[in-house]
């Protein structure tokens, strides 16, 4: 017999009684030995196996008699087969101190390249693959919804306003390529006040309480013009698979966290939906921008407005504008000043104002004022 | 004239400071322990002991005295003693004091249980790990499953041997796939195709008790102590008939299926229901769980009533609704608009503090409860959280993730592992050797092919 290559000693398991035995564990070559708390066993060395290493703790090593002896890590031990042949290469890399900042580094350059490249590029290539129908019926499904859930309440509105505003959408969209696909729903809300959605599939809802603060017909095609915006370039559907997108990376990142400590978790997807969402309503601005612009009205009926209500919430909004869903209201307006003045010159208006509010589409958050 | 408490602030009884009875009095006492305290000299009588007990004090020559408390029964399963003692001298001098700790009956031994990883080794293992999951899309996902699992359970001693994680990737991957087909099916069938939601629903219920059993058996079967593994055996209709909440689940689901939804006072009444039953259920569905665990041929047993959940439960939602109230009428008080983005800080703010706490309480004191009314063979266990401690964790935890982007994650984790298991110890009535195997090993290697499913964590 020759040398043994390796003594360990160890606490010995028999798998019949949770009691240590004190036991010394010896390998030569092809052969390996137990002694100790009074057996000597001999087994065929290439059939042990132990556990991969982990930290510092000890491994155990298996005997095919069911037997199991815990030991100090050991390099040597690394001679003997690993019970779990594919965490050896992780096990290396988890010992070094350059892998793992190494690590974060490519953690960090990843999630920002996906943040900022990859999921808004899947975004547009999953929307590509959803045909214009079943966008449609999702709209219609979720408008269902809300009517359901008494977000809505049948339009007060008479006929000929509809009619008036109705011409002035199709005017709107006549242009569009999904133009069968559009549909102009008029609603009263309670719950929401002066808004406008754009639900997915063409399908847009103004409310009674923004028709009548829009003071001119310009307006409303301003408003219209901004959830056109929205369903041309298909936010809901982007939003929807970006937002899922952000939930599941999210989740991985923060799985560690998410059992110790309270609502932290949520913050880092809160914050990447916020950021696309702001991305989307300048989007959609410049979208209307153009629109309003090829049917001759100003885009300053649009800043008009978006102005009075903004005098009550400008502070406020700046300090917040990283958590907030849409963009700063006075770049809005600001923007749409400035594009007005590039053709036309400014076109005063009178009208009463009131924010273009938000058309998420996320079951939750369906419309909610900010 | 009061003297200052010489007994300050907590004791911790050790459960070996308990003493059987020697002259059993009274049928409800098991036990006595004795607990010193430096007094003044004099004569001291002891004048009112906790209302379970009742003790004297034992002057010797030096000022050191012993109070002797005596056990009664109840404290076989698990009892918490939380007390102040007066004693008063002859010439009227009070001195008062307080006991806290938790008493066991008589222990041979304790098994002390400590967790003993370092953040700076999980550091490495977490970034690793994340990376590579991040890098494969979520397929090395399984892989860091197992090295984090295998990091807690070898970091984690009892009576100096470290618990095993017996599950290997592949079958974790698997479950995972599994589970993630299934989910996809309920996203898209409560999303986009709500028509087939009341089929997805009926599926899911008619799977769950499966998937309840599986889970749990898995875990416990990839859970091992000195070669031995842990064991869930529950039968499919005991789960249905446990999980079901004497009906109240299936009427939820049903009332999905069939959009009872719209029908807002059913709704609300069937989730009163729920809600209050909820503390009963719990209590039923951990005794469940606990007694069909066995390990080395020994049955765990829990000894929960609702009402004791259900105290937790209450105290922790009332002190959240007087957060919310206060904070909710000292704005109004100070006439802050609601459309304010003040407002949402102002009032966000104590209401995130607020559910910390009662969150903190809610884990420190079930948790407490749990262990403390378990048993397993031979072994009782004493769990001494606290929900202020737990809340300061928290709250400490989650300033630092979040000031350090994220990194100091691994930190926050060790740590609140280290306070938990600092917290819990194993205590042996019996013998270690009233364990018995039948060198399972080899039989849970032979059924490792039975995935994990939805990877479920019901953790107790």
């Amino acid at each position: 017999m020759s040398d043994a290559t390796m003594i360990v000693e160890g606490a010995y398991f028999d798998g019949y009684k949770p009691v240590g035995l004190p036991i010394l564990f010896s390998v030569h070559g092809e052969e390996s030995t137990l002694t100790g708390a009074g057996m000597i066993r001999t087994y065929r060395t290439s059939l042990l196996t132990v556990t991969p290493r982990i930290g510092s703790a000890g491994r155990f090593i298996y005997f095919p008699d069911g037997g199991q002896l815990l030991c100090a890590d050991n390099q040597c031990l690394d001679l003997l087969a690993s019970d779990s042949p594919t965490e050896g290469p992780v096990a290396w890399l988890e010992e070094r101190v350059g892998v793992a900042i190494g690590c974060v580094v490519l953690i960090v350059v990843l999630l920002l390249c996906v943040y900022a490249f990859g999921l808004p590029a899947a975004a547009d290539w999953t929307v590509t693959k959803v045909s214009m129908e079943t966008e449609h019926s999702l709209g219609l499904d979720a408008l269902f919804w809300l009517d359901n859930k008494k977000w809505f309440q049948p339009t007060e509105l008479d006929n000929a306003e509809q009619v008036r505003i109705s011409h002035i959408f199709s005017t709107l969209v006549s242009g569009s390529k999904m133009a069968p696909n559009y549909r102009l729903e008029f609603r009263l809300s309670k719950s929401m006040g002066a808004n406008a959605l754009a639900l997915p599939g063409g399908i847009i809802v103004i409310t009674d309480e923004m028709v009548s603060l829009a003071g001119s017909e310009d307006e409303i095609a301003a408003v219209l013009a901004h959830e056109i915006g929205h369903a041309e370039l298909r936010h809901a559907m982007k939003q929807a698979t970006q937002s899922s997108a952000v939930a599941a990376v999210a989740a991985v990142v923060t799985s560690d966290a998410s059992s110790f400590t309270v609502a932290v978790a949520g913050l880092p997807a809160l914050l990447a939906n916020t950021k696309y969402s702001r991305e989307f309503e300048t989007e959609a601005d410049e979208f209307a921008f153009k629109l309003l612009k090829q049917h001759g009205i100003s885009p300053a009926a649009f800043a008009s407005l978006m102005e009075r209500l903004s005098t009550d919430h400008e502070e406020e909004e700046k300090a917040i504008s990283f958590l907030s869903t849409h963009p700063v209201t006075a770049d809005r307006i600001k923007r749409a000043r400035e594009l007005s003045a590039e053709k036309k010159g400014d076109h005063p208006s009178d009208a009463g104002t009131e924010m273009i509010k938000l058309d998420e589409t996320d079951e939750e958050g369906w419309g909610l004022k900010k | 004239m009061k003297l200052k408490p010489e007994i300050e602030a907590e004791i911790t009884v050790l459960p070996n400071d308990v003493n059987p009875c020697k002259s059993a009095l009274r049928d409800d006492i098991i036990g006595y322990y004795e607990c010193p305290i430096v007094l003044p000299n004099g004569t001291w009588d002891c004048r009112m002991v906790f209302p379970n007990a009742s003790g004297r004090v034992e002057l010797g020559e030096t000022a050191t005295a012993l109070i002797r408390f005596l056990i009664p029964n109840e404290a076989l399963q698990g009892l918490r003693l939380d007390n102040t003692f007066q004693l008063l001298r002859e010439d009227g001098i009070i001195a008062t004091g307080k006991v806290t700790g938790f008493i066991v009956p008589p222990i041979k031994h304790v098994l002390k249980l400590e967790f003993i990883g370092s953040s700076r080794e999980y550091f490495r293992i977490w970034a690793v790990n994340l990376c590579l999951t991040l890098v494969t899309l979520g397929i090395f996902s399984a892989w860091a499953k197992v090295r984090k699992r295998r990091y807690f359970y070898s970091h984690t001693l009892l009576d100096g041997t470290p618990f095993q994680y017996l599950g290997q990737p592949f079958p974790i991957l698997r479950g995972r796939i599994i589970g993630a087909t299934l989910f996809a099916v309920y996203y898209m069938s409560s999303h986009f195709l709500t028509s087939l939601l009341p089929y997805v629903l009926a599926l899911g219920a008619v799977l769950a008790p499966w998937v309840i059993i599986r889970s749990t058996a898995f875990k416990a079967r990839y859970s091992a102590f000195r070669n031995m593994t842990f064991r869930f055996e529950g039968n499919y209709w005991d789960t249905v008939k446990v999980a079901s909440a004497w009906g109240v689940v299936p009427a939820i689901i049903i009332g999905m299926m069939f959009k009872w939804w719209n029908i807002t006072w059913l709704q609300a009444a069937l989730f009163a229901i729920a809600g209050l039953l909820f503390p009963w259920w719990i209590s039923r569905f951990k005794s469940f769980l606990v007694g069909h665990t066995a390990f080395g041929g020994k049955n765990g047993q829990l000894f929960t009533t609702g009402e004791e959940f259900f105290g937790i439960y209450f105290l922790a939602g009332i002190f959240f609704v007087l957060i919310i109230s206060v904070a909710g009428l000292s704005l109004s008080i100070f006439h802050i608009s609601k459309h304010s983005a003040y407002y949402v800080a102002l009032f966000s703010i104590p209401a995130y503090v607020g559910n910390v706490f009662s969150y903190a309480y809610i884990q420190a004191h079930t948790s407490n409860l749990f262990w403390n009314k378990a048993t397993l063979g031979p072994l009782r266990f004493c769990s001494t959280l606290r929900g202020l401690t737990m809340a300061k964790y928290y709250l400490t935890n989650a300033l630092a993730i979040i000031a350090s982007a994220g990194l100091l994650t691994p930190w926050a984790v060790m740590r609140t592992m280290k306070y938990r298991a600092d917290n819990l110890c194993v205590l042996v009535t019996g013998e270690l050797t009233d364990f018995s195997g039948s060198n399972m090993t080899l039989v849970s290697a032979a059924g490792a092919e039975v995935g994990e499913f939805f990877d479920m964590d019901l953790s107790l």
